[in-house]
C-alpha cells in the first residue's frame, strides 16, 4: 500500500505542472460551462431528431450514399454521434454538455502536450492551454448543440494526430511506424468529423522537415513518409469534388455575388490578416470599439446614414478595419518580441503555419462572416494557434520587462498576474455567452415542454391551431418563441404518439413558415395559426371533422400555454353552421 | 573612330554638372505636365481674394493683424503679399502663378534629389525619389489651383533649403549655415504657417546627426532660444485655432479635440502613405470591388454607398496598402539599403509634416486629403518609395547570375519606373485639363457678362434667370461661388459697388441672393424673380436699378431681358 502511495506521490510530483494545469482547467470549465445542460434544440436539431425517431440512431445517415459518406460530405462521424445522443436522451442537452466539458478539456491537455513537446516550456504550455480553455470567440461550439460534436472531435483528433506524429521522432522503429500510422488514422477520423481537418497533413510534412534526419533528399523523403495519406486524401478529395461540385452543385454565396476565384484568392490573404485580433478581443468589445472609432473618425456621417445603415457599417466594415489594424499591431509585436527568442522559434513557426493552414478552408468554402467576425464555431479549430501566440507574447513581454526592471522574478510575477487576469476575463465573457445562450433557449424549452404536459396525446389525423397574444422573431404568425416553424417542432414532439406521418417529418413538412394540412396513407397532420384559414380548410374538405382540431393558446406575457381545444371547436362549429 | 567620338560625347555629358541636368529635365517635365495651368482661370478663392485686393490694396487680408501677429505667422505675410501683387497688377491672369509653379517645382525637385542623396548616399535612390516627387500626381493641386503655388511651393522651397543647409551644417558645423537654415525655416513659416513643424524638425535632426561630445549642452546652447520662440509661436497658433468658436460649432459628436489630434496624427499618415502611389480615381475603382467581395450584405442597408466607398472603405484599403509599404520600407532598412538614422529622419519628417494637418483638420470629408496638403509631405514619401523600389530591385537582383539577366532586370526596372512616371504625368495633365475646363466655363460667363453689360446703373441689382442648377440648387450660372460676389468684383472699378460689401464677402456662397446698401451705394443679386419683385413693390429697390439676364444652359449664353423684365414687372404691379 505504501509503495502505491509512494508511486502516486512520485508521479504527482514529477507531473506537478501538468496536474496544476488540469486542476485549473477543470475549475475554469466548471466555472464557465455549469449551465450548459440547460440548453435546448434550436433549429437543425429538430430535423435530426425527427430522422432519429424514424430511422433509429443512424438517422439521416441512412439517406446518404456511400460515396457521400466516404467523401466526408456528411461529416458522418459527427452526425452519428449527434444521432446517438438524440436517440439516447431526446430533448436533453446533457450529452452535449458532457462532451463539451470532457473533450474541450482533452483538447486543452493535447495542446499543452504539443506546446511542451515543441518548446520544452511548461510556462508556454500552461498559458496556451488555459487560454485555449477560456477564449470566448468560439462560444457557439458550446452554446449551439448542432455545432458541438463536429468542432470538438475534429480538433481532438487533429491535435491527437499532431501529438502522435510529433512524439514518433522520439522512438525508433517499429514504435515510430505505429505512431505514424496511428496519427494518420486520427487524421482520417478528424476528417470525418470535419473535412477542414485535412490541412493538418501539411503539418506532418513540416514536422518531417524539422525533426527528420538531415539528408540531401529531405524534401522527397517528407513526401515519401506520408505517401499513403496523400494518396488516400487525394482519392477522398476527388470524390468530394465529384459529389460537392459536379453532382450536387454548390451555389455558394460567392458565386451569387461575384466570381469566386478572385474572392477566394483575396480572402486567402485577407482573412488571416483580420482574424488574429478576434481571438483576443471579444465580439461585443470590438463592436463597442468600432462604434467609438466610427464617431471619432467619421463624425459627420451620422447625418448621412440611417440607424440601420450606421449599425451595419459598424458591425461590418469598421469592425473589420479595426481588426486588421489590431492584427497588424499583434504581428509587429510578435515580430519584435517573440521572433528574436531563438528557442521558441519552432513553436512560433508551427503556430503561424497552423494559423494560415486553418484559414485555407475558410477562404475556399467562402465561409460567411457573421458581421466582421466569422461564425463563432469556425474559430475553434483556429484557436490553438491563437493560444500559442498568446503565450508567446506573454514570454516576449516578460523578456522586455526583464530588460527594463532587471529582476526576472518580478517580471515573471507581473506577467503571470496579467496573463491569469486576462484569462479570467475571457472566462467571464465565455460564461456570459453561455448564460446568454441558455437564456435564449429557455423560452423555447419552456414553451415546447408545456405542449406535452397539458396535452400528452393528439386525436387521429390531428390539426393543430396555435394562436397567441404575442409574436416572435419578426414573424406575424410565430406565436411561440421557437426559431423554426412550430408546426414542424410539434410534429417531432408528438411523433411518439403514433399519430404523425413519418414521411412529413422527413420531407420536412412545415419546417419553414407556413400552414397546411396533408394526408399521407392513413395518417395526416395539419398546422394552422389563423382561424380563418382553418375554417377555409374545413369548408373545402367536408370529410374533415372538427374533432380532429386541437387548439393551443400561448400567453406571451406569462409564458404559459393553454389548451383551448373546446373553445376552438365551438367557434368552428358556429362558423361552419353559418356556412 | 566612331567609338572614340561616342566616348567623347559621353565625357562631354559627364562634365555637365549633375544639378543642371536634373534641373533642366525637371523643368521640361514640369512644363510638359503642368503647361495647361497657364490657361487656368479664377475659380473660387481667387475671386474672393481679387475682390479684397481691389478694395484694400496690396496689404489686403493683413490689415487686421498687428506686427506681432504677423511675425507669429498670422496672415502668411509673404505668401499673401506676393499673391496680392499678382491679383493687383495682373488681374484675371494665370501667368504669374504659372511662372512661380514652373520655377519652383523643378527647383524643389532638385532639392529633393539633393536631400535624398545626402540622407541615403545613393544616387539611384535619389534619382528615383526625384522622379517620384517630380511626377507625383496626388499633390497636383499645389500647382493646378492658382492660389496655391505661391504659398505651397515657395514655403516648401524654403523648408527644403533649410533642411539641405542644416544637413550640410551637421557635416561641416559652420555656424552661418545653422543660422541660414533657421532663417529659411522661419521664412517658410511666413509663407505658410503649416510649415511650423520645421521648428521641431531641425532640433530633432540635430539630435539624430550630432556625434560630437557633450550632446545635451550643445543642443541646449544652440537651440534653446529659437526653439522656445518658435514653439511658443506654434502653440499659440494652435490654441488660438482651437479656441475659436468655428471649429467647435461644426462638430456633431463632441469629442475633445486633443483626442482628434492623437487619432489623426496616427491615422492620417497611415492612410496617406499608399495614397501617394494610387491616384484617387483608381482607388475609387477598386473600392466597390473590395466592398462587394467582403461585405455584400452591408450595402443593402446603406442608402448612399458612395459615402462608404469614398471614406471608410478607401481608408481601409489605403491602410492595408500602407502597411505593406511600411513592411517593405522596414525590409529596405534591414537589408541595409538605407541607414537607421536616415530611416528615422524620413519617418520623423513624414509624421511631422502631418502635425499641422492633424491639428487644423480634425476630420476629413473624404479618404484623400486636399491635394495641396500633400505637396510637402511628398518629399519624405518620395525618398521612402525610392528606398523601397531600390531594395526590391536589389532583392530581385540576387536571383540574377549572368550578366545578360542583370541587364534585362535593369531595363525592366527602368521601363517600369518610366511607365509609372508617364502614367503619373498623364494623370496630372488630365487633372489640370479638368481645371482648365472648369475655368473656361467661368471665363465664358465673365466675358459674356462684361460684353453684354459694359456699365452698371447706380445701385445695381442683377437678376439672372435660367433653368440651370450648377453644382447647387438655383445656381443659375456655371460659377463656383456666388455670382453676386463675382459681379461685384468684376465691376468694382466702375465705382458703383460699396467697399464694405466686398469686405463682408456679401453674396459669396453659391446661390445666395439679396440686396444691401452702404456708403451711399448699393448692390443686389437675385435668381428668384418673385423676391426681387417684392422688394421693388416695397420700394426698397427701384425698377431702374435692375439689370435682368437669362442664362441658357443649352447654348451657354446670356440674353439681356431687362426690357421684358421691366414690362412684366409694371404689368404685374398695375394688376
Amino acid at each position: 500500500m505504501n509503495k502505491i502511495i509512494r508511486r502516486i506521490r512520485a508521479f504527482c510530483w514529477s507531473h506537478k505542472y501538468g496536474l496544476i494545469f488540469i486542476s485549473a482547467a477543470l475549475l475554469l470549465i466548471r466555472f464557465m460551462f455549469r449551465l450548459l445542460p440547460n440548453l435546448y434544440y434550436v433549429f437543425d436539431e429538430w430535423k435530426l431528431l425527427g430522422a432519429v425517431y424514424i430511422y433509429g440512431p443512424l438517422g439521416e445517415l441512412k439517406l446518404l450514399t456511400p460515396m457521400e459518406i466516404i467523401s466526408g460530405k456528411a461529416r458522418f462521424l459527427a452526425l452519428l454521434l449527434t444521432n446517438i445522443s438524440l436517440y439516447v436522451a431526446p430533448f436533453s442537452a446533457l450529452p452535449f454538455a458532457i462532451a463539451s466539458d470532457v473533450v474541450h478539456l482533452l483538447n486543452a491537455i493535447l495542446l499543452y502536450l504539443i506546446v511542451k513537446k515543441i518548446s520544452k516550456s511548461k510556462f508556454l504550455a500552461f498559458f496556451s492551454g488555459l487560454f485555449f480553455i477560456t477564449c470566448s470567440v468560439d462560444s457557439q461550439v458550446f452554446t449551439w448543440i448542432g455545432a458541438t460534436y463536429e468542432s470538438l472531435f475534429a480538433l481532438f483528433f487533429s491535435l491527437l494526430a499532431i501529438w502522435l506524429y510529433l512524439i514518433r521522432f522520439d522512438y525508433k522503429r517499429p514504435v515510430n511506424t505505429s505512431l505514424k500510422v496511428s496519427s494518420w488514422i486520427c487524421l482520417l477520423l478528424a476528417y470525418y468529423f470535419k473535412e477542414t481537418s485535412i490541412v493538418v497533413l501539411v503539418l506532418f510534412f513540416w514536422f518531417d522537415w524539422m525533426y527528420g534526419k538531415k539528408r540531401s533528399d529531405k524534401l522527397l523523403l517528407t513526401v515519401k513518409n506520408n505517401l499513403i495519406p496523400i494518396l488516400l486524401f487525394c482519392g477522398i478529395g476527388f470524390l468530394r469534388i465529384l459529389t460537392f461540385y459536379v453532382i450536387h452543385g454548390h451555389p455558394t454565396f460567392a458565386q451569387q455575388t461575384h466570381p469566386s476565384i478572385a474572392r477566394i484568392a483575396f480572402h486567402l490573404i485577407y482573412y488571416p490578416l483580420t482574424s488574429l485580433a478576434h481571438f483576443y478581443i471579444p465580439y461585443d468589445y470590438m463592436i463597442k470599439l468600432s462604434i467609438f472609432f466610427y464617431h471619432f473618425q467619421y463624425q459627420f456621417i451620422p447625418k448621412v446614414f440611417s440607424d440601420v445603415g450606421e449599425t451595419v457599417l459598424n458591425y461590418y466594415i469598421i469592425a473589420d478595419y479595426l481588426s486588421f489594424m489590431i492584427t497588424v499591431v499583434l504581428i509587429v509585436a510578435i515580430y519584435f518580441l517573440v521572433l528574436p527568442i531563438k528557442k521558441y522559434r519552432t513553436l512560433l513557426f508551427f503556430a503561424v503555419l497552423y494559423y494560415f493552414l486553418q484559414h485555407v478552408p475558410l477562404a475556399l468554402y467562402d465561409a460567411p462572416k457573421g458581421k466582421a467576425y466569422f461564425e463563432s464555431r469556425y474559430y475553434y479549430v483556429l484557436l490553438p494557434s491563437g493560444a500559442i501566440f498568446f503565450s508567446l507574447l506573454l514570454i516576449g513581454i516578460k523578456n522586455l520587462m526583464k530588460s527594463i526592471v532587471r529582476f526576472e522574478f518580478i517580471a515573471f510575477l507581473i506577467i503571470c498576474f496579467v496573463g491569469c487576469g486576462y484569462i479570467y476575463k475571457q472566462a467571464v465573457v465565455m460564461k456570459r455567452d453561455v448564460i446568454a445562450g441558455v437564456e435564449y433557449n429557455q423560452p423555447m424549452k419552456t414553451a415546447m415542454d408545456q405542449f406535452i404536459a397539458i396535452r400528452p396525446n393528439l386525436p387521429d389525423k390531428p390539426i393543430i391551431l396555435l394562436t397567441g397574444n404575442n409574436t416572435y422573431f419578426g414573424e406575424v404568425d410565430q406565436f411561440i418563441p421557437v426559431l423554426l416553424n412550430p408546426g414542424y417542432a410539434l410534429m417531432v414532439r408528438y411523433y411518439k404518439t403514433g399519430k404523425i406521418p413519418g414521411e412529413l417529418i422527413l420531407e420536412p413538412y412545415h419546417f419553414d413558415h407556413g400552414e397546411g394540412y396533408r394526408l399521407v396513407g392513413n395518417k395526416a397532420y395539419g398546422f394552422y395559426t389563423q382561424e380563418s384559414h382553418l375554417i377555409e380548410l374545413l369548408k373545402s374538405n367536408p370529410k374533415l371533422s372538427i374533432n380532429q382540431v386541437v387548439g393551443f393558446y400561448y400567453d406571451g406575457a406569462t409564458g404559459t400555454l393553454k389548451d383551448d381545444t373546446q373553445e376552438v371547436q365551438l367557434f368552428l362549429k358556429d362558423s361552419l353552421r353559418e356556412y | 573612330m566612331k567609338q572614340k567620338q561616342f566616348r567623347k560625347l559621353f565625357s562631354f555629358l559627364a562634365r555637365i554638372p549633375q544639378d543642371i541636368i536634373i534641373t533642366t529635365v525637371s523643368l521640361f517635365v514640369t512644363l510638359f505636365s503642368y503647361w495647361n495651368i497657364s490657361k487656368l482661370y479664377y475659380l473660387n478663392d481667387e475671386w474672393a481674394q481679387l475682390g479684397i485686393v481691389k478694395v484694400n490694396g496690396l496689404y489686403a487680408s493683413l490689415q487686421s493683424f498687428s506686427l506681432l501677429d504677423i511675425l507669429m505667422g498670422n496672415g502668411r505675410v509673404f505668401g499673401t503679399v506676393i499673391n496680392n501683387i499678382f491679383f493687383r497688377y495682373f488681374p484675371l491672369n494665370p501667368w504669374p502663378f504659372a511662372i512661380i509653379a514652373f520655377i519652383f517645382h523643378p527647383i524643389n525637385s532638385l532639392l529633393v534629389y539633393k536631400i535624398s542623396k545626402k540622407l541615403t548616399s545613393n544616387t539611384w535612390i535619389s534619382l528615383i525619389s526625384w522622379g517620384f516627387f517630380l511626377t507625383c500626381s496626388v499633390s497636383h493641386q499645389a500647382l493646378s489651383e492658382l492660389t496655391n503655388p505661391v504659398q505651397v511651393l515657395i514655403s516648401t522651397f524654403f523648408v527644403l533649403l533649410s533642411l539641405n543647409i542644416f544637413i550640410e551644417y551637421m557635416r561641416t558645423e559652420k555656424g552661418y549655415q545653422f543660422i541660414v537654415s533657421w532663417l529659411c525655416a522661419y521664412t517658410a513659416f511666413l509663407f505658410k504657417d503649416s510649415t511650423m513643424y520645421t521648428f521641431i524638425l531641425l532640433p530633432i535632426l540635430f539630435v539624430i546627426f550630432y556625434s560630437g561630445k557633450r550632446k545635451l549642452i550643445t543642443f541646449v546652447k544652440l537651440h534653446i532660444c529659437q526653439a522656445i520662440i518658435m514653439i511658443v509661436t506654434a502653440v499659440s497658433r494652435v490654441i488660438g485655432y482651437y479656441g475659436s468658436p468655428g471649429i467647435n460649432a461644426v462638430a456633431i459628436v463632441k469629442i475633445p479635440l486633443w483626442m482628434h489630434f492623437s487619432n489623426n496624427i496616427i491615422m492620417y499618415p497611415l492612410a496617406s502613405l499608399s495614397q501617394f502611389l494610387i491616384p484617387y480615381r483608381f482607388m475609387y475603382k477598386i473600392v466597390p470591388w473590395f466592398v462587394r467581395i467582403n461585405y455584400p450584405v452591408t450595402m443593402v442597408y446603406v442608402t448612399d454607398p458612395n459615402v462608404v466607398y469614398d471614406l471608410m472603405a478607401s481608408d481601409f484599403i489605403a491602410v492595408i496598402l500602407s502597411f505593406v509599404l511600411i513592411f517593405l520600407f522596414a525590409y529596405s532598412l534591414f537589408r541595409g539599403v538605407i541607414k537607421r538614422k536616415t530611416a528615422l529622419v524620413l519617418g520623423v519628417l513624414y509624421i511631422l509634416n502631418f502635425m499641422p494637418i492633424a491639428a487644423f483638420l480634425p476630420w476629413k470629408n473624404a479618404s484623400y486629403m486636399e491635394s495641396r496638403y500633400l505637396y510637402a509631405i511628398a518629399v519624405p514619401a518620395s525618398i521612402i518609395f525610392g528606398s523601397i523600389f531600390y531594395s526590391l530591385f536589389q532583392f530581385i537582383q540576387v536571383f540574377t547570375k549572368r550578366k545578360i539577366e542583370k541587364v534585362i532586370l535593369i531595363i525592366c526596372a527602368v521601363l517600369f519606373l518610366c511607365l509609372f512616371f508617364v502614367k503619373q504625368i498623364s494623370i496630372i495633365r488630365r487633372e489640370v485639363y479638368a481645371n482648365v475646363i472648369r475655368g473656361n466655363n467661368t471665363k465664358n460667363v465673365v466675358s459674356q457678362l462684361t460684353r453684354m453689360v459694359p456699365t452698371l446703373p447706380d445701385k445695381p441689382v442683377i437678376y439672372i434667370g435660367g433653368e440651370g442648377n450648377y453644382g447647387h440648387f438655383n445656381q443659375k450660372v456655371p460659377l463656383e461661388l456666388g455670382p453676386g460676389y463675382v459681379i461685384m468684383t468684376l465691376y468694382y472699378d466702375q465705382g458703383k459697388i460699396p467697399k464694405s460689401l466686398i469686405n463682408q464677402v456679401f453674396l459669396e456662397t453659391m446661390a445666395s441672393q439679396g440686396y444691401k446698401e452702404s456708403e451711399g451705394k448699393g448692390f443686389g443679386y437675385f435668381w428668384d424673380k418673385n423676391q426681387l419683385l417684392e422688394l421693388i413693390k416695397n420700394n426698397t429697390i427701384s425698377i431702374d436699378q435692375v439689370v435682368a439676364l437669362n442664362y441658357s444652359t443649352r447654348d451657354s449664353t446670356f440674353t439681356n431681358i431687362t426690357k421684358s423684365f421691366k414690362e412684366d414687372a409694371l404689368k404685374q404691379f398695375s394688376q
